[in-house]
């Protein structure tokens, strides 16, 4: 897993990319990012992984929105990602998991050459009131060998 | 990830200190942790991340405690840790899964110089008893690549008892 450090030097480099890059994010050993205010739910209540399965969007306006316990939200991250030949992993803040809210579910694992922004799985282990922009997750950068 | 060996080596230089350590605990890959008799349950239905949440302390007595389905339980491991120069990783034990119990959320790495004892964030599947000082989980080690000019030194430094989240801070 590489050092905060060691993230500042690939940005710089421009052997990975986050954009808006901000150094406040660097912790000792991954960076924050931030929940944009698009989350989407699945229309049907039954979904069939063999099928399409539609999703709704909604904006998550300036009073917040209420996460509700069973339901599984798919959202995106504000920050655009290159993983250039780096392995990501997506995680949630501490502050967050003591909340009972997951930002992944399964694998939070991002391979080589990935460009986009980030999608979270989100999942609430109790009702809980969350906010656009807020940072709400981390990612940890390891090297491939 | 660091071998047994190697753990305690790093404990014996001091980039590794996990306290009370007993050899016993050393497993190939990681060391074991347990859970103290405090559990923390947030008092209202619904949470909102940027204010304080209440909640209230509970005890585990003799017989147990038993987790319900739809809630968030935080605890404490009974060991306190520090790490440098590695990224200590703490990871639930395939025992407990089996019964459905996640003991952790999100975060399931330490920042590199962290102090202090492991909030757990518990959920399970189907309501399950459980016992103080039960064998909760295992630490493993990965080495950090690079400079290390940053420490943590976030909300959850030197934290002994079990803290709720300060998510409220951020937004102050």
């Amino acid at each position: 897993m590489l050092s905060g450090d060691e993230i500042l030097k690939l940005v710089e480099e421009k052997k990975i990319k986050i954009k808006p890059f901000i150094k406040e994010n660097i912790n000792p050993n991954s960076y924050n990012f931030t929940l944009s205010d698009e989350i989407f739910t699945y229309e049907n209540y039954y979904l069939d992984s063999k099928k399409q399965n539609n999703l709704v969007k909604q904006v998550i306006p300036e009073e917040g929105f209420v996460l509700q316990q069973n339901e599984v939200y798919i959202a995106y991250t504000n920050e655009f990602f290159k993983s250039g030949q780096y392995l990501f992993e997506v995680d949630g803040r501490s502050s967050i998991g003591r909340l009972g809210i997951y930002v992944h579910l399964d694998t939070g694992l991002i391979e080589r050459n990935f460009k986009g922004r980030l999608k979270l799985t989100i999942k609430a282990s109790v009702p809980i009131r969350i906010y656009k922009n807020m940072e709400i997750g981390q990612i940890s950068i390891y090297k491939s060998i | 990830m660091l071998s047994n060996d190697e753990i305690l080596k790093n404990i014996e230089n001091g980039n590794i200190v996990i306290k009370p350590f007993n050899k016993e605990n050393l497993k190939p890959n990681s060391y074991s942790v347990h859970m103290t008799d405090e559990i923390i349950v947030y008092k209202n239905k619904t949470l909102d991340s940027r204010k304080v949440n209440e909640y209230e302390t509970l005890t585990i007595p003799k017989e147990g405690f038993t987790l319900m389905p739809g809630e968030v339980y935080l605890a404490r491991t009974v060991e306190y840790t520090e790490t440098r120069s590695f990224v200590p990783l703490l990871h639930g034990r395939l025992s407990l899964a089996t019964l459905g119990i996640c003991i952790h959320i999100t975060a399931g790495f330490g920042d590199n110089g962290f102090c202090g004892t492991w909030t757990l964030e518990i959920t399970c599947a189907r309501p399950v008893r459980i016992y103080k000082n039960m064998k909760i989980g295992q630490i493993c080690y990965i080495p950090i690549i690079g400079n290390q000019s940053i420490y943590y030194n976030g909300k959850y430094q030197n934290q002994i008892n079990t803290k709720t989240s300060m998510m409220h801070k951020d937004f102050e």
